[in-house]
């Protein structure tokens, strides 16, 4: 999953709730993170993250305050889709999708779901559940990554890199749900983890009829699944992805209260409270990217407050959410297509160190010692010493990042961008956490090596 | 309509040939009754002999061959190569935007059709893919060589297509007559206001020669009628109703090149040696792809941005370049070229050649200006080659070709490992003539190994397994060429052809393993692959009168083990990362393709004839009619269609002028392309007019000059390539107009 797409949905989630004009947006990302051996699903992340506030979802559903969309008789949540909300056609969609922010899920970990029940059916004139007919069912394409036929030793595939069972890829990658059980695969993969823990996925779900061909009846459509980690034992608790295949709003939500029951005050699992390691990322996505500027300036434009929920808004710490915030955020920016087009000079994008002349903050933001990566926010004490404030394990996230060696105390920087300018820097630890400038020269910029 | 083109070229033959045969028939008894009188008439003058050395023979003429020189290259010199050749018979313009050329031999191209420049591979990265520009520059173009089919015995497995072999004479071969000579040209183009402007400089003393040469061109984005993607592609193909779409032009099209050569020669009386340096910066823009075609597809920005009143001092990432980055190519080659020859050292050898370049490539992919995917290609290439003619009658030819390249294409977009690749081949080749026959036959033994620098490749951000990758691979490879030439009359020659080849696979061919954005596709190798067996058999007939010429040749090409891209019914969504048997947006997907061997055939004809209608006083009339044709369909199975072929293509040439001023008019007809292959949409046919006319000026005793206009597209039609990847997304330029200046000095 590319670090630049992950904040999608995300992103979607928060900004929508902020406004609460989940009009067209009748769906949440599944949530998915892990604590010790278990795995977890839900709509959304601890309380007092950033934007997680399920009352938009709540309104847009119609449902009373204080309630959440959770079958009534067996406690398990209920992700509603539309059936033909992206391009693609009206029977099919992408969502849900599955995200983790980061450090909920292990590096590498990978996600895979397993397909439960039978699909069943509201319909309409009815005004009822029941199993689906015979002649419709909803087929969902999952990874093949993890699939145990899938092969990648060449030998094996008759010289192509990979294959999947002998030589060909004639592999079942979809999971059928039929009102009389699952037929298919039922189990295969959502995704995998990025090193930071991050995942952001979306599958491929069709209404069709058992020969493959895309429609069926307008109704609701309700799936049940659960998800399962190659690193925990207890799968995540099943769930339910209601979809609306042409149903007007109110008699989907007919159709999502006959689920739901009288309404009833919802306790939701009590999720973990992960650090937020990395200045600017307000999304909580493992990066700092447009999408992060672009909320914070939302946030000012909104006059948000600073309180434990956005903590990650105020990038300067100056105590208030201001375009200065927006700004730094940017210069913080690590991804492609995050600043302006510029060939390769050396910029926030590609060097590991800034310096904030009006704050006297210099942060490193990747600094390699004994194998390890470590950010770092430095503060100026004087024209040549800084001391250190912050310090904090961190995964690599630059090409050039700073280097320290313990046993002479020296540190060097490749680059710190000021103002448009690049400078080599070393500095000497004199201890007591205070640095020294031992040399500094401007450079030209950095070019990426990327070969 | 093959046959209304049949039928005009044979009514065309029938009508003209009565007539020019009883002219020449009068007029050659005229010269032989005008040749006795001055032999009669004049004193018999005794000259002393003259010793002509290092003029190799030219092997016979096939009608396969083709040469692209003086006034007609001239006019036809275009910003790209397979542009400057697209109006060659047999020959199509796999384009990729303006910016990209690359030539089509009857249907085939990349890695199956070696492109030289002095008879040194160019070894940029457009056999690789089809977004990347050779890094040749036309106007430097003394003569463009065709070979069409196979000539793997002189030139290597890559190729099994044909060769087209640029020479520029950047390193001088003959002393200089004049202290300083040279050229100057430059073009204007109104369709984005190209300009094409080129210098050469010629000088030296005695035996050293020293040659200079300098070519700069720019143009904006691309104008052309209608709009630039083929919005029912997108809604078909694609399911996008709603598409970034632009009218009257492509985006992202504009260009700059700039480079250079210097060279210098030691020509002594029975020996030359030389060398030069050449570099080539082109920088160029990719028309906007199926990717980021969709504006609702934002990463999650569109629904935020709206909200947002003032974004001064964010323009640099929410501005519509950050929202809709381009993909830009930055390509820049150096070349050292070193050519030595030694002529008749000893008795009955002819001459000892030696050809060596080491080219240094490499290109960045930029997206939104951020580096994406570096290519890098460095190649040396070598040839020594002996010819003799010991035996009365028979020429022979003895060489050794060897190539050691390392390859990488490293990056985000990162789907061939570096590689190191080496090729050793030994040929011989001799032509034998006895009356008015020619024998021609020839071998060639290639060994090709192809090293892997990774142990394994992994897919970035996927959860499949790593690939385990083998240390080496090693091909032999064999080819055989055999050729009859018979010229039963002085103006009459046919010609039949006989090649077995064989093509060691490429580097992207084996390694492969990942997405290619570019084509739209998920590309896995295969280390496996056998070498691509080639059996061509070539009919070539030709003549040729005094004011009249005709040539055709048809052939069948049954190529065993054709090495192609296999769809494997699997999609790759490009945002998640992740392989599935089906996607809900086409957009987002690229099929997974992977690369596998199946026979194919291929039957084609080229043809031709010309013809002087009217001699007037002020000029002749003259007429052209061409056509070619090539059908390329897999062996086995279902016979689908081998994709990307040009369409049939036929039509007309009118010309009028003389050794001063010429004009012509130029009408090609290309009929609908219905067999483009699996997952591939056919083109529409269209009507092509081209005009030119052109006068020589003698403007001093110092050089000449030669005004020339152009004009392309007239009829302003909106043309869809078959050949090229991008027909749905770039059609080719709208109607253009050229005008020129050449001064030779």
């Amino acid at each position: 999953m590319p670090f630049y797409k992950a904040g999608y949905f995300c992103t979607l989630l928060i900004t929508t709730l902020w406004a609460n004009q989940l009009v067209h947006a009748q769906h949440l990302d599944i949530e998915v993170w892990g604590q010790g051996n278990a795995l977890f699903a839900g709509f959304c992340r601890t309380s007092g993250a950033t934007g997680c506030n399920l009352n938009g979802l709540t309104d847009t559903l119609g449902l009373p305050a204080g309630t959440l969309p959770i079958e009534a008789t067996t406690n398990k949540l209920i992700f509603p889709v539309n059936l033909g909300d992206l391009a693609g056609g009206d029977f099919s969609t992408r969502n849900p999708g599955f995200q983790s922010v980061s450090n909920a899920l292990l590096p590498n970990e990978l996600l895979s779901y397993r397909a439960l029940g039978r699909l069943k059916y509201w319909d309409p004139a009815l005004s009822a559940w029941h199993d689906a007919p015979r002649h419709v069912q909803i087929r969902l394409f999952g990874g093949l990554e993890a699939s145990a036929e899938i092969l990648s030793d060449y030998a094996q595939c008759a010289g192509q890199l990979l294959c999947f069972s002998e030589n060909s890829f004639g592999i079942d990658g979809s999971t059928i749900f039929t009102g009389t059980g699952i037929q298919g695969n039922p189990k295969l993969v959502v995704d995998i983890t990025s090193t930071g823990g991050v995942l952001h996925t979306h599958l491929s779900f069709f209404l069709e009829n058992p020969d493959g061909e895309i429609g069926g009846p307008s109704g609701a459509y309700l799936i049940e699944i659960q998800l399962i980690s190659n690193a925990r034992f207890f799968p995540s608790n099943p769930f339910l992805v209601l979809l609306n295949a042409g149903l007007e709003s109110g008699e989907f939500g007919a159709a999502l209260s006959a689920l739901t029951g009288e309404p009833a005050s919802n306790e939701l699992p009590k999720q973990p409270e992960l650090p937020v390691s990395i200045p600017g990322d307000v999304d909580l996505d493992g990066d700092v990217d447009r999408i992060d500027v672009a909320l914070i300036l939302l946030a000012v434009q909104n006059t948000e407050m600073l309180n434990a929920t956005n903590a990650a808004f105020d990038v300067d710490g100056d105590g208030l959410i201001t375009r200065a915030d927006a700004l730094l955020a940017k210069t913080l920016c690590t991804l492609r297509l995050c600043n302006i087009p510029v060939e390769a000079p050396a910029t926030a994008l590609n060097v590991a160190a800034t310096f904030d002349r009006a704050s006297g903050l210099l942060n490193l933001n990747d600094i390699h010692t004994g194998g390890r990566h470590y950010r770092a926010q430095l503060q100026r004490l004087s024209d040549h010493s800084f001391t250190l404030i912050t310090l904090q394990a961190d995964n690599p996230r630059y090409v050039t990042p700073a280097q320290y060696d313990a046993s002479t105390g020296t540190l060097e920087i490749p680059a710190i961008f000021i103002d448009g300018k690049s400078y080599r820097v070393s500095m000497k630890n004199t201890g007591e956490s205070t640095f020294v400038i031992t040399h500094l020269e401007e450079i030209n910029a950095l070019s990426i090596p990327v070969d | 309509m093959p046959q209304l083109a049949v039928m005009l070229i044979l009514m065309l033959i029938t009508a003209i040939t009565d007539n020019a045969s009883a002219e020449d028939i009068n007029r050659e008894s005229a010269q032989r009754k005008e040749s006795a009188e001055s032999i009669i008439n004049n004193t018999v003058i005794q000259l002393a002999p003259i010793n002509i050395i290092g003029a190799s023979p030219e092997p016979a003429t096939t009608p396969n061959a083709s040469t692209l020189e003086g006034r007609s290259l001239h006019l036809r010199q275009s910003d790209t190569l397979g542009q400057t050749l697209n109006e060659e018979l047999g020959i199509s313009n796999a384009s990729f935007g303006p910016g990209v050329g690359i030539p089509v031999i009857r249907g085939l191209t990349g890695s199956r059709v070696r492109i030289l420049q002095n008879g040194i591979g160019t070894h940029d990265g457009s056999s690789l893919s089809p977004d990347h520009a050779l890094a040749i520059d036309t106007l430097f173009a003394h003569e463009i060589k065709v070979l069409r089919g196979p000539e793997i015995v002189r030139y290597g497995g890559n190729a099994i297509g044909g060769i087209v072999d640029v020479s520029d004479g950047r390193i001088p071969e003959r002393r200089v007559r004049k202290t300083i000579s040279g050229t100057a040209e430059s073009r204007y183009d109104t369709n984005a206001n190209g300009t094409h402007s080129a210098f050469t400089l010629n000088t030296g003393k005695d035996s050293i020669a020293f040659n200079l040469g300098g070519f700069f061109r720019d143009r904006n984005d691309i104008r052309i009628p209608g709009k630039a993607i083929d919005e029912t592609f997108a809604a078909q193909q694609l399911g996008l109703t709603e598409i970034t779409n632009v009218s009257g032009k492509i985006p992202n099209t504009d260009s700059k090149a700039i480079g250079g050569f210097t060279g210098i020669s030691w020509l002594g009386d029975q020996a030359m040696a030389g060398m030069s340096v050449s570099h080539t910066d082109n920088r160029y823009g990719i028309p906007r792809g199926s990717h980021q075609l969709d504006p609702n597809h934002l990463d999650g920005l569109e629904t935020i941005l709206p909200r947002l009143d003032d974004l001064t001092g964010f323009e640099d990432i929410f501005g519509q370049q950050a929202l809709f980055p381009n993909v830009r190519i930055n390509m820049r080659q150096t070349r050292y070229d070193f050519k030595s020859e030694w002529y008749e050292p000893v008795r009955g050898i002819d001459s000892i050649s030696f050809r060596y370049g080491l080219i240094d490539y490499g290109h960045t992919e930029f997206e939104g200006g951020s580096p994406f995917t570096r290519f890098k290609n460095d190649v040396g290439e070598g040839r020594l080659e002996i010819q003799q003619s010991l035996l009365r009658n028979l020429s022979s030819t003895y060489g050794v070709q060897w190539i050691d390249r390392k390859f990488s294409a490293l990056g985000v977009e990162t789907f061939v490992p570096k590689t190191r690749q080496l090729s050793l081949g030994f040929y011989t080749a001799h032509a034998y003539t006895w009356n008015n026959w020619t024998l021609q036959g020839g071998i060639r033994f290639e060994h090709a190994r192809a090293n892997p620098a990774a142990t394994e490749l992994r897919l970035r951000g996927s959860a499949l397994p790593p690939v385990p990758l083998p240390g080496s691979v090693d091909y032999q490879a064999v080819s055989v060429s055999t050729a009859v030439h018979w010229n039963p009359r002085q103006d009459v020659a046919a010609t039949l052809t006989f090649n077995h080849g064989e093509r060691p696979p490429d580097i992207q061919e084996l390694f492969a393993f990942g997405p290619h954005l570019s084509t739209r596709s998920f590309e896995i190798g295969n280390v496996q692959l056998k070498n691509e067996t080639v059996n061509m058999a070539d009919l070539g007939f030709e003549w040729k009168t005094g004011r009249f010429s005709a040539r055709i040749n048809g052939y069948y090409n049954r190529t065993d083990d054709f090495i192609f891209l296999r769809n494997t019914g699997l999609v790759y969504e490009i945002d998640n990362e992740v392989i599935r048997q089906r996607c809900v947006s086409a957009a987002e997907c690229v099929s997974v393709f992977a690369y596998g061997q199946r026979s194919a055939e291929f039957i084609g004809y080229e043809s031709r004839v010309d013809a002087t209608l009217y001699q007037l006083p002020y000029g002749n009339l003259s007429l052209s009619l061409f056509s070619d044709y090539v059908r390329g369909r897999f062996v086995n199975g279902d016979r689908d269609d081998v994709p990307r072929m040009p369409p049939l293509r036929y039509g007309a040439e009118l010309g009028f002028g003389n050794s001063i001023w010429n004009t012509a008019l130029r009408f090609t007809r290309a009929e609908a392309q219905r067999h483009p292959g699996q997952n591939e949409t056919p083109t529409n046919s269209y009507h092509l007019l081209t005009a030119s006319a052109d006068y020589q000026l003698k403007a001093n005793q110092w050089g000449d000059l030669w005004l020339f206009a152009k004009g392309y597209n007239l009829l302003n039609e909106e043309i869809r390539n078959s050949v090229s990847f991008l027909r749905n997304f770039a059609p080719e330029p709208g109607r253009s107009f050229i005008f020129g200046v050449r001064a030779t000095f």
